[in-house]
């Protein structure tokens, strides 16, 4: 797993009305869900209610038990999605621990990924079980410095000048059965950019854009700087570039059950997916730096290619 | 009533010919870029396949419009008494014979702007059912489960009703029926169904796309029926599979019997 954000992190990366609607909720022992995608910095959120409230803290894996909430203190449990399996008999451990937050005399507070809970409040009207939903904000680039490892250099590497705005696309058009060569107008968005940024401080533009290739959330944002840092330095050319997804359908089924439940266990996740070949089809998503593999900690998407698998399993309506 | 003089004075020289089927081309042309590059971009997201796919007929019938209209008022030059003798050649041409092919035009027009179905729909027009690909001027082109194309006479919008699956969405209604025991038990049925509903990969549940099962009383046995909406239509026989796969196999385990009909005499 990649290293984790903690409560520090993420106050400097402007969390703090999130922090203060998490501890008002608690306060109101009303039960909690917070909401977030992978890498949002979920699990901080929650080691932050704990200790501020000294309460039980449980972490959920793949193959737990519905858990039990002792009487007399608040209780914080993590990753609550792992509580069901998108299968037939996937539900028993979720409806008993819903049935249990519902008899509970305590605050529970709880993290779900975002995914599964859009799925679950569609399926198990999750949310009704919840009277507080926290969603996980995103940060902007003028978060992104507080949350990186500043000891770099940055280069400003900006082309000088101005390049054209307009610029030529091809693409192969067949008539009568034959192949042509269409060439057709394309504007050119790097250069609108770059003018729109000339004025601009280069740690600014290189945050910004981290930013927006991290889509603004936390521990994907670290992933996407810490791959586009080169021997110390950074630039507009050496930052991370997203991967072009074009996956298979059966790529994308195991995409869509790894953004489901972040981090899982091989056997788990075979058990899950009816999908044949799945390790041929997890290496080459692994060799694609699509999907993290470890054979100790388990499988998970890649966090710096985490946008760009949540739009392609969003155009294929896989996750909502 | 046409004017033998006025239909004399039209000269129809080889320049004139020459530059009408100059222009039917480029139109020709146009039309085709115009599809390949919509479908281009249909490709490129499931929420707005339909949306792009819709637009190709249109585009196309404007092209060829704007094409008919140039040549006749620009290359033709007809003058209004032409227009009118050449409409009265056209009308008598309708009577003896090209009906059907004026309705299928008038059909495909009606098409595109009523929009009882839109290129990207699965209709069903008699016993036809497939994903509409086309709709021309004269016929409407669907693909078939099989994968095969269909070409349905435009008028037989007029006389005949036609079921459209999914109405522009890119998700549709799909039911999966199942048949079993009238001893079995009903209710384990239902849940197992509703399970296997909501657990495909394909499923696509929201507010307005809601799932549901439903349990009908037969002679003979009991149906148990799940209803729910596919993500994306294409996806409509991979969802009923992964169901019917996983609801049977969970019957059997569960000792939930198929219905057995009694022996005919």
């Amino acid at each position: 797993m990649m290293p984790g954000l903690d409560a520090g992190d993420l106050r400097q990366a402007g969390f703090e009305d999130c922090f203060t609607e998490l501890e008002d909720s608690v306060s109101s022992e009303e039960d909690v869900a917070v909401v977030g995608p992978p890498f949002g910095g979920k699990e901080a959120l929650l080691d932050h209610v704990a200790d501020r409230e000294g309460a039980e803290r449980r972490s959920l894996s793949s193959l737990d038990a519905a858990p039990d909430l002792p009487a007399g203190r608040t209780v914080v449990i993590d990753d609550c999605h792992y509580l069901f399996r998108r299968r037939i008999d996937g539900f028993d451990r979720l409806d008993a621990f819903l049935d249990a937050v519902l008899d509970a005399d305590v605050p529970v507070v709880t993290s779900w990924n975002r995914y599964a809970w859009n799925y679950l409040v569609q399926v198990r009207a999750v949310d009704r079980v919840f009277s507080r939903q926290v969603a996980v904000p995103k940060i902007g680039r003028s978060e992104v410095a507080a949350l990186v490892d500043g000891d770099v250099t940055f280069v400003d590497d900006r082309e000088e000048g101005s390049s054209s705005i307009t610029g030529t696309g091809r693409a192969m058009f067949r008539l009568a059965g034959r192949t042509f060569e269409v060439p057709y107008p394309v504007i050119n968005m790097e250069t609108i950019r770059t003018w729109r940024e000339a004025d601009e401080p280069i740690e600014e533009v290189i945050h910004g854009r981290v930013a927006t290739l991290g889509d603004g959330i936390p521990g994907v944002v670290r992933a996407v700087w810490e791959a586009s840092v080169e021997d110390g330095r950074i630039g507009t050319k050496t930052l991370y570039e997203p991967p072009k997804l074009e996956i298979s359908d059966r790529d994308a089924r195991v995409l869509q059950s790894l953004v489901f439940n972040e981090w899982v266990g091989h056997d788990e996740l075979a058990g899950v997916l009816d999908v044949d070949r799945l390790d041929t089809v997890l290496r080459t998503l692994e060799h694609r730096e699509l999907v993290r593999w470890d054979d100790e900690e388990g499988i998970g998407p890649e966090p710096a290619a985490l946008p760009a698998i949540i739009d392609e399993l969003e155009r294929r309506r896989l996750v909502w | 009533m046409v004017s033998a003089e006025s239909l004399a004075e039209l000269s129809l020289g080889w320049g004139a010919g020459m530059r009408s089927v100059v222009v039917l081309l480029v139109a020709y042309v146009a039309a085709r870029f115009v599809h390949f590059v919509l479908t281009k971009a249909s490709a490129r997201s499931v929420e707005r396949r339909i949306t792009f796919k819709m637009l190709i007929p249109v585009l196309k019938v404007g092209i060829y419009g704007v094409a008919v209209v140039y040549i006749l008022g620009s290359i033709l030059n007809l003058t209004s008494t032409q227009l009118l003798a050449v409409s009265g050649l056209i009308g008598a041409g309708l009577g003896f014979g090209l009906k059907d092919l004026f309705a299928n035009v008038i059909g495909g027009l009606v098409m595109i702007f009523e929009r009882p179905y839109r290129v990207g729909d699965k209709i069903q027009v008699g016993d036809h059912y497939g994903e509409v690909l086309d709709i021309g001027i004269r016929s409407t082109t669907i693909v078939t489960p099989d994968d095969t194309e269909v070409s349905i006479p435009n008028y037989r919008s007029f006389t005949e009703s036609i079921a459209n699956a999914n109405a522009g969405s890119p998700e549709m209604m799909v039911v999966v029926p199942f048949a079993i025991h009238r001893d079995a038990d009903v209710r384990r049925a239902e849940e197992i169904v509703e399970k296997a509903l909501v657990t495909s990969p394909y499923t696509y549940v929201a507010e307005d796309r809601p799932y549901t099962v439903l349990v009908e009383d037969e002679t003979h046995h009991v149906t148990v029926k799940g209803k729910a909406y596919v993500n994306d239509h294409r996806n409509e026989f991979a969802f009923k599979s992964d169901v019917t796969e996983r609801v049977l196999e969970r019957f059997e385990e569960e000792g939930i019997e198929k219905p057995r009909f009694p022996a005919l005499d």
